[in-house]
């Protein structure tokens, strides 16, 4: 998905209308959000339709739940591998709606198909878990992280790399070239403290939340 | 898939594996699984 939001960003820029480049990037990360949740309630509401018709089925899976998304964790690793093709939408976001809808409306939009994740190209195996633990986790403190956090993960890089892009040199000159360079240190040094501060976290509250959940 | 990649991969999945086959607990898993998903979301840094 390239070319979606950092276009958007430009337009407000150069345009200095009533809306600027905070309420872009801003809308887009919350409805990315709003996108994650739509899909981890739908599923939700799943379950709770199959806890109505067919309860001990739910109870099994609440206690097979680990079990279950360790194997296809191990078999979704297998087919990566394999280079095998996963079922997916192979399609991105259309790229029209940026051109009839403003940049406020096609942001919202954008970023809901985004956040929820499953509606365009998937291009890590790891998603495919996210739906299944919604379903499977025996707690909604344990189904909504995964798919939040893929939300907000995919919705705030999106929305740096669009921020850094509209400042990038003009393309084909020596500076494009060292901004590149540094722009790839800036992202990896992102991924490493966003990876850290979420582990760091995730121990925390698994140190603190032993046996309450 | 890239070496390092792979392994990083390897180590992850080994490591749910493992947590779930020993009855450490669902939250560990999900806890991984988090982080996982984390990763997943960060993979996206080519697009904008």
């Amino acid at each position: 998905m390239v070319g979606t939001i950092a276009p958007l960003v430009k337009e407000v820029r150069q345009t200095k209308g009533r809306l600027g480049t905070a309420q872009v990037v801003g809308l887009h990360f919350l409805s990315s959000l709003a996108g994650g949740f739509a899909l981890f309630a739908a599923l939700r509401l799943v379950r709770m339709g199959a806890a109505w018709l067919a309860p001990g089925l739910v109870d099994a899976s609440d206690h097979a739940a680990a079990v279950v998304v360790a194997v296809l964790a191990l078999g979704l690793f297998v087919a990566a591998t394999l280079r095998w093709r996963l079922p997916m939408r192979d399609r991105q976001v259309p790229i029209e709606w940026r051109f009839y809808h403003g940049p406020a409306r096609a942001s919202v939009e954008y970023g809901f198909v985004l956040g929820a994740g499953l509606f365009t190209r998937i291009n890590s195996a790891a998603l495919y878990l996210a739906p299944v633990a919604a379903l499977l986790a025996p707690s909604d403190w344990l189904a909504a992280p995964p798919i939040m956090i893929f939300a907000a993960a995919r919705a705030g890089i999106v929305v740096t790399r669009s921020l850094a892009v509209v400042e990038a040199p003009p393309a084909k000159t020596a500076e494009r070239i060292q901004w590149q360079s540094a722009a790839r240190l800036r992202f990896v040094a992102l991924q490493l403290i966003a990876v850290t501060a979420v582990g760091a976290a995730g121990i925390t509250s698994l140190l603190l939340g032993a046996g309450r959940w | 898939m890239s070496r390092p990649r792979a392994l990083a991969s390897v180590g992850v999945v080994g490591v749910i594996v493992g947590l779930a086959a020993g009855g450490v607990g669902t939250s560990a898993v999900w806890a991984l699984l988090a982080l996982a998903m984390l990763l997943a979301g960060l993979a996206e840094v080519g697009s904008g």
